[in-house]
């Protein structure tokens, strides 16, 4: 299998930054969404189904180096899977528009807080 | 001392779950800095959410695949990369400064908050 130049960096790049959990995602929808020209949807599906197998990966590597506290992720985890269920469903009936400039602020506000972090007490 | 948190963590899975289910992405950038405020250090905030992220992912992924929006078949050519690369990253992650984790990531999330606010 001969893989095109851009499919090589944007596999690469979303690994590399997916298993790092620096939310590697948004660069894959935008090449698949950019330069594949694949709908919105549909991109975001391979993007998740891309994730599962990185982050098997990543995991195994991570808990080896005891970089993974499972008494915050397993709870997490339980809980979290049960909310995507009700999350998806949520979004077949309202429209996530409005959620979604607000997140986006919030994604502003604490980005800007990312990179200015100094010392271990301040996010 | 963490036990005690443990709800704190359920809420966290919930809130992340919940985004990513609803808006389809972005439900782990505000995991990360909130384990952070939980007094979790950076590379295991970032590692942690990494696997709260890969729980809420495969579920997410059965409703689009049930759903039609997405076939296995598609991800395929991005696979063999996307593991080199997480061999790579996931090995940086332990070595990388912790400074740089926080300005690459917080350049993510700007970048992330521009597309869903031009979106």
């Amino acid at each position: 299998m001969i893989s095109s130049i851009s499919t090589v960096i944007a596999g690469l790049l979303s690994g590399i930054l997916a298993s790092m959990g620096l939310g590697g995602g948004s660069i894959l929808i935008i090449y698949l969404v950019f330069f594949e020209a694949i709908p919105q949807l549909n991109a975001q599906g391979i993007n998740l189904i891309f994730f599962i197998p990185i982050a098997a990966v990543a995991i195994i590597i991570h808990s080896r180096k005891k970089l993974i506290l499972w008494d915050v992720a397993i709870p997490a985890m339980l809980s979290g899977a049960l909310a995507a269920v009700f999350g998806a469903y949520l979004s077949t009936i309202i429209n996530p528009y409005i959620l979604r400039k607000l997140f986006a602020i919030l994604l502003l506000i604490v980005g800007i807080r990312q990179i200015f972090y100094k010392g271990a007490k301040n996010v | 001392m963490l036990k005690n948190k443990k709800w704190l963590y359920i809420l966290l899975g919930l809130t992340s779950g919940a985004i990513n289910g609803l808006l389809g992405s972005g439900g782990g950038m505000i995991l990360v800095p909130a384990l952070n405020k939980c007094k979790i250090e950076t590379k295991k905030s970032h590692a942690t959410s990494v696997a709260i992220i890969f729980a809420i992912c495969l579920v997410s992924s059965m409703f689009y695949l049930i759903n039609g929006d997405v076939k296995i078949k598609e991800c395929t050519p991005y696979l063999l990369w996307g593991l080199i690369g997480c061999c790579l990253g996931a090995n940086w992650l332990s070595k990388i400064n912790d400074s740089w984790l926080h300005r690459i990531f917080g350049i993510i999330m700007l970048w992330a908050a521009y597309r869903m606010i031009v979106s």
